[in-house]
């Protein structure tokens, strides 16, 4: 799965209406959508799709989908 | 070794319902439709004033026993599993002695564990009939976390619901409980905690928030939600492979798994992640919350209603604060 379509699957998840697409340079936490639950759900995706466990510390500390991807070594390649 | 089974489950709920809508007035920025739908509760009921831990252990230890004729004089074994005790001594069960009429013979303890708690007491209940040292053992679980939360948490106080249960298990040639399994992780115990307790209980503890929405002070409960929900995705499907080894089964075995029914959210993460059909997981949540031990037997009372009359094996968990894990495997015949 590359990086545009892990966005898109967040921005399903996350049921995103206050913008119209995510990009890597997105603050998720800047989204209207951002809640505790957003925090469940998106470490629920990570840890289904790619069996990858990111703390709440880790989601709270970084910004940007940008960020996250390169902390959880997503990329495109 | 002795049998036992699950003989009779009989909830009770205190007074004072509360619906999603209640809050609404007070937090009209929050998306109360995404939380129906993600975490799946859409009331729970707290304690009034005058209920407590106490008031809803009697009222549902009565309700066993008179609505399924059982002799008191018959029962030598009382287990409370509380994390909201009526006083830090005397032992809570001790009252509930007294004040439900049950023998002076009769053994009575305390075990402070949370959403683990009946699947422990119910091992607990096993070992004591299974050695010979009981033949009717009375499990009752009574939570009032509403009491803990800060009237400012929105999160938790939409999550957590009062609640208590009793069940009778007795001996059985009926092999009714089979094997559990354990687990402990003590360094997540703050994870989910209250932190001042009887004895250092501050009068002017500082508001703390987190998220934007849970407010807190070290006289309430604080609960780390994603670290929790790690915790589980992490420790519970593992635990359902274990119990299938221990119990000699596998998911084909299976007719319903019972869990303790902290949101919907993480039992859906769970049940992926275990393989489990989704015929197969009962979920009771709605009207209830999360009401920490009290989720398995309410759900499993639930479900007896609605169960087919057949024999039937039930995987259990529970998990939460301590960190603290168990489950295992019962088997139903009748409804309870």
């Amino acid at each position: 799965m590359n990086t545009k379509k892990i966005l898109n699957s967040i921005y399903e998840e996350l049921e995103i209406e206050s913008v119209k697409e995510l990009d890597l340079k997105t603050v998720y936490k800047d989204l209207d959508e951002w809640d505790s639950m957003s925090v469940i759900i998106l470490i629920g995706f990570f840890e289904e799709n790619f069996s990858i466990t990111i703390s709440g510390e880790t989601l709270n500390e970084l910004t940007t989908f940008g960020d996250l991807f390169l902390k959880l070594k997503i990329n495109d390649k | 070794m002795i049998n036992c089974e699950i003989s009779n489950i009989e909830f009770v709920l205190p007074s004072v319902l509360l619906d999603n809508n209640f809050f609404k007035a007070n937090h009209p920025e929050y998306n109360f439709n995404k939380f129906e739908k993600n975490v799946g509760i859409k009331s729970r009921h707290v304690c009034a004033d005058n209920e407590s831990t106490l008031t809803l252990a009697i009222n549902a230890i009565n309700k066993l026993i008179n609505k399924n004729n059982i002799d008191k004089n018959n029962i030598d074994f009382l287990i409370l599993c509380t994390q909201s005790p009526e006083y830090m001594l005397p032992t809570t069960s001790c009252i509930i002695q007294e004040r439900c009429g049950l023998p002076n013979s009769i053994g009575a303890f305390d075990i402070n564990l949370g959403c683990s708690g009946y699947t422990y007491g119910l091992s607990i209940a096993k070992a004591m009939i299974g050695s010979g040292q009981a033949k009717n053992v009375v499990l009752v679980t009574s939570e009032t976390y509403s009491k803990y939360i800060n009237k400012k948490d929105l999160i938790n106080s939409l999550l957590f619901g009062d609640a208590a249960t009793a069940t009778l298990i007795s001996k059985s040639e009926y092999n009714g409980i089979e094997n559990f399994i354990f687990g402990t992780d003590g360094a997540g115990y703050d994870k989910l905690i209250v932190k001042n307790n009887f004895f250092n209980k501050a009068t002017t503890a500082p508001e703390k928030t987190y998220s934007n929405f849970n407010v807190y002070t070290d006289n309430n409960l604080y609960m780390d939600g994603p670290e929790v929900f790690n915790f589980t995705l992490d420790k519970i499907p593992t635990l359902v492979e274990e119990i299938y080894k221990k119990n000699k089964t596998n998911n084909e075995a299976i007719s319903k798994y019972i869990f303790h029914q902290a949101n919907m959210m993480l039992l859906e993460f769970v049940r992926r992640k275990a393989k489990i059909d989704k015929s197969k997981m009962f979920y009771s949540l709605s009207n209830t919350g999360n009401t920490v031990s009290n989720t398995i037997p309410i759900a499993l009372k639930e479900y007896s209603k609605i169960r087919p009359n057949n024999d039937e094996k039930i995987v259990l968990a529970g998990f939460g604060v301590g960190l603290s894990w168990c489950g295992g495997i019962i088997n139903l015949k009748n409804k309870i």
